[in-house]
């Protein structure tokens, strides 16, 4: 029979523990007799007359764990390592996986807790986010489908009790430099950003990270908070937060289609402070923000170099020519006649909206981006158009684009010949999927190689909205893209904006065809010059034509008034 | 709302485009017709009122009445119309079609056509022949001992031969009339062969007698037209399951009762917009005139309505034998057609302009605005009832059912706007 004993010094734990500890260890081949209990007298007493005190068993004290026990082979590791293993366990279970089935009851027994992240169905969340206020909580709520009501009584709420009630609809925060939903790893620093638009706060967060500055808080307050029916209680209340925060020396607000006097009411608030204000408003007056002495930016990238050049006199910002030219002239070179369309397939609904505004200034433009209008849902031939795949009508029963990547892959291998250049955007970062490029590339390959079979030349552009330390590895992404021909830029505005130079130069090259081919006329009234065309030698054909509804005013007016 | 327009259009032509008209039965009015009643007389054109009808249609109504034992002459016959004892509808409105007169009565034999693709039906009448029949508003003994032989031997015969041959196929056999100088209205010769070709080795299997086979084997052979009456079928299954389409400007059916033209539009549902029917000028026979022609009659302009007839005149030059005109005249009415129309048929096609698809889907807009009316090939009836056919030539729909059409469709549509 052969004695063994180890102390561990300085190891305190309660008896019963160590009890059921000395039971399962009893269990053990060969073991005779075994003590695992703290140093105290009792303890090593009860050791002694079990025949099993050894020497190293003298210095102890009573804040000392030992461990005696008497065996037939030498089990001593064993013995230790299960020891070991029962006490880690035991510590374990001690903090309880068990999780509370009601909001409330969690929130009983967890005070400390200060923020509910909430996305269930949006018809449960106002509930949910009741509770969380009622007891004292801050509140994001990831989920929509929430009514203009509800969201406004629970920030009225919020607001009357010093809370923060972010959401409905907000997919992006980062509360004290911890990314919450959709958000990006950026750098700590004095830029505070204030946000209802998810995608347009991670596009100014990247580059601002990009360009050697950081964040100090990231507030979303839901899509629709500028609107006049919410009256921007959540950015006019962490408005107030950051204009008294030490850490926050810039503040940008970021919003798409704001009201106007939404706009009023938060503007009314810097009125008398040393910070830094700069807005990124997607369609809305440059001289309303400008007339409260708040900068008034064109483009989140603008947003981002103003922000930072606020605190680094080094960065300023001009629109980036990059080699515009020349990657013009060799794109444009490749495209044959019947490419003259562009296609954006966005997962970021800002980025689609900043995209659609640049296009659309120069060219007719199709997108689900603005309600009121022609509802594309479809990709039709011989038109423009940009889809944001991120809106209600594509995520029915699907998860969501920047989590799966698989709905715009198959419309990417469907573009049809009409199309020159496609545009897109990649999201990483929190909450995206883990490596949205490895999604894209086989069918990316597969639609340029498609278009180079059939003498012609797909142009892709995209930017990458994320930040070099977020997980999905910035760079790696960059580098395979470029690897297949795909031109990568740093913004979503540059992106757009080599798209509409490339569809302006297609545009002046089509004008400039006439003057490069043979003259063939259609004469459309008077014999006379069909008949002097015809004796010049012109190839010239003429038709048969009568006035609209023979002249019939009411009949014209009614025509007209359809194709509105 | 251009855009709304231009969707609900395209919707219509993809439903002409995937029709699957096929004749499935021959079956008598009442027992087959949904809601068919004993006392309804059906009749072509939109709805109209003893007292407005013109002289042939009167007398295929009485004729229609003696065949079924409710009269037993002119007066008789009025008798009951007048004392509220008869219905009469358009038999657009029982989803069917009839040539000329158009009268259907409840124990008249119809064949049974179906659109495969939505499971929707039409249904016709069998074609007498020429001269003095029904129709034109005949309704003499003989015309009536012609229609009981049709009942008795001709519809039977026939209906057991399909029932031997299974269903008949129909797109194919239009889509090779129109190759062979048929346009489907007023040169059906190449269909009528095409179908007896196809019926006989049936028909002689059937139970009937020698004589009674052959007699139904002549009869077709004797009818030129006999096609006609499973043409017009053919276009109004095609044509009805794209009827009721929102916002769309397309026209799904044509017609006249002899006094009035009527048209109707998907995008304004069950309407009718009508005006007075035009009279024909044309080719006539021997010594008629044009003061001897009726108004315009007969549902066949169904035809038009898809494309065929008048619209694929180019398909069948011969015509102008009967029309009038040149053969250079018949391309260009069909060329103009293409003016007035959304899109062309995937499968009827015109060998001569290239074997261009006909031009199909009639759109109210253009035809305002144009100024160009859709092109009609006809017979023309005696105004009188009984006496038959006196010519035949070309006429347009009036302007008006175009014009108020066009009215209707903005005021709906602004007012949906609201």
């Amino acid at each position: 029979m052969n004695v063994y004993s180890k102390v561990i010094k300085n190891t305190y734990y309660d008896s019963v523990v160590l009890m059921l500890i000395s039971k399962e260890i009893k269990e053990i081949e060969d073991i005779e007799n075994v003590i695992v209990a703290m140093g105290t007298d009792m303890n090593i007493n009860l050791a002694k007359s079990l025949s099993i005190y050894t020497e190293e068993l003298e210095d102890i004290s009573s804040n000392d764990l030992f461990i005696s026990f008497s065996s037939k082979e030498d089990v001593f590791n064993k013995v230790i390592d299960k020891v070991d293993e029962l006490l880690n366990k035991k510590a374990k279970t001690a903090n309880d996986t068990y999780h509370h089935k009601t909001l409330l009851t969690e929130i009983k027994n967890n005070p400390s807790s200060n923020l509910v992240f909430i996305s269930v169905a949006g018809e449960y969340a106002y509930e949910q986010a009741k509770i969380a206020i009622d007891n004292n909580k801050n509140v994001m709520m990831f989920s929509d489908n929430v009514s203009v009501e509800h969201e406004r009584k629970l920030k009225e709420l919020a607001v009357s009790k010093g809370l923060l009630m972010m959401g409905p609809d907000c997919g992006t925060c980062i509360i004290n430099n911890k990314p919450l939903g959709f958000s990006n790893s950026v750098r700590k620093g004095p830029i505070g950003i204030i946000g209802s638009s998810g995608t347009g706060i991670q596009e100014v967060s990247v580059l601002i990270d990009y360009l050697g500055s950081g964040v100090s808080q990231v507030i979303g307050t839901g899509g629709r908070d500028m609107k006049k029916e919410i009256g921007g209680l959540t950015t006019i209340q962490s408005l107030k937060l950051l204009l008294e925060d030490k850490k926050t020396e810039v503040i940008v607000i970021i919003s798409k289609k704001p009201d106007e006097e939404v706009i009023k009411k938060v503007l009314a608030l810097v009125k008398l402070t040393s910070k830094k204000i700069l807005v990124s408003f997607i369609d809305s007056s440059p001289e309303l923000v400008e007339s409260y002495n708040v900068k008034y930016t064109s483009s989140l990238e603008e947003a981002a170099y103003v922000a930072v050049s606020y605190i680094d006199k080094n960065i300023f910002y001009e629109e980036l020519e990059y080699d515009i030219k020349g990657l013009i002239n060799d794109e444009s070179k490749r495209h044959n006649n019947n490419q003259n369309n562009l296609l954006g397939l966005f997962v970021g609904g800002t980025l689609a909206t900043e995209a659609d505004r640049i296009i659309r200034k120069d060219n007719v433009l199709y997108s689900n981006v603005y309600k009121s209008e022609y509802f594309v849902n479809k990709l039709e031939k011989n038109k423009n158009i940009i889809l944001d795949l991120g809106d209600d009508e594509f995520t029915n029963g699907k998860a969501h684009p920047m989590i799966d990547p698989s709905f715009r892959t198959s419309l990417i291998k469907s573009i049809d010949e009409s199309v020159m250049v496609l545009i897109f955007d990649i999201v990483l970062g929190y909450g995206s999927h883990e490596d949205p490029v490895s999604e894209l590339l086989p069918s990316l390959k597969e639609v340029m190689l498609r278009f180079i079979n059939n003498d012609s030349f797909l142009t892709v552009i995209t930017s990458i909205c994320g930040s070099e330390t977020d997980y999905q590895d910035y760079l790696s992404s960059k580098e395979r893209l470029e690897d297949i021909g795909v031109i990568v830029l740093r913004s979503n505005r540059q992106v757009a904006d080599l798209a509409n130079r490339l569809l302006n130069v297609k545009k002046h090259k089509n004008l400039d065809k006439i003057f490069n081919s043979d003259l063939s006329v259609i004469s459309l009234g008077i014999d006379t010059f069909y008949n002097e065309m015809k004796d010049s030698d012109i190839n010239v054909s003429k038709v048969n034509w009568r006035p609209t509804a023979n002249g019939n005013k009411k009949m014209r007016d009614l025509l007209a008034k359809l194709k509105e | 709302m251009e855009e709304k327009i231009r969707e609900a259009n395209s919707k219509f032509m993809e439903i002409i485009k995937n029709a699957k008209p096929v004749l499935i039965d021959i079956a008598t009015a009442i027992d087959v017709i949904p809601n068919y009643k004993k006392n309804l007389i059906l009749h072509a054109g939109p709805p109209i009122k003893w007292e407005d009808m013109s002289g042939p249609l009167k007398g295929a109504v009485v004729g229609g009445l003696i065949y079924e034992g409710l009269a037993s002459d002119f007066l008789s016959a009025e008798e009951i119309i007048n004392e509220g004892k008869i219905e009469f509808d358009s038999c657009h409105h029982y989803n069917s079609v009839g040539p000329m007169a158009g009268v259907i009565t409840a124990s008249m034999p119809v064949f049974v056509v179906k659109n495969e693709s939505y499971d929707n039906y039409a249904y016709c009448t069998l074609n007498e022949g020429l001269g003095k029949v029904l129709r034109y508003g005949a309704y003499d003994e003989e015309v009536i001992e012609k229609l009981e032989w049709m009942k008795t031997i001709l519809a039977p015969v026939l209906k057991e031969a399909l029932d031997l041959s299974g269903k008949i196929e129909l797109k194919a056999i239009l889509a090779q009339m129109l190759q062979m100088g048929d346009e489907g209205h007023n040169r059906n010769k190449a269909g009528t062969s095409l179908f007896i070709r196809e019926m006989a080795p049936f028909i002689v299997k059937t139970k009937f007698n020698d004589e009674e086979k052959s007699d139904v084997l002549a009869f077709i052979n004797s009818n030129d037209h006999f096609f006609l009456n499973i043409s017009m079928p053919i276009c109004k299954c095609t044509l009805d399951p794209a009827s009721n389409i929102k916002y769309s400007t397309l026209v799904y059916a044509m017609a006249r009762n002899g006094t009035e033209f009527g048209i109707r539009v998907s995008g304004l549902g069950e309407r009718w917009f009508t005006a007075p029917a035009e009279v024909i000028d044309g080719l006539f026979f021997s010594a008629y005139t044009k003061e001897d022609a009726n108004p315009d009659i007969g549902d066949s302009v169904i035809c038009e309505t898809l494309g065929i007839g008048g619209f694929s005149m180019a398909a069948a030059l011969p015509i102008v034998k009967f029309v009038g005109g040149t053969t250079s005249d018949a391309l260009d009415y069909s060329r103009d057609m293409y003016e007035i129309t959304e899109g062309e048929s995937d499968v009827y096609k015109i060998p001569v302009l290239d074997f261009k698809g006909i031009p199909t889907g009639i759109d109210i807009k253009k035809v305002i605005e144009t100024g160009i009316l859709p092109i009609i090939n006809t017979g023309i009836a005696h105004k009188e009832p009984g006496i038959g056919q006196v010519g035949a030539g070309l006429v347009r729909p009036p302007m008006e059912c175009f014009e108020d059409a066009l009215v209707a469709f903005v005021e709906e549509t602004c007012k949906k706007e609201d």
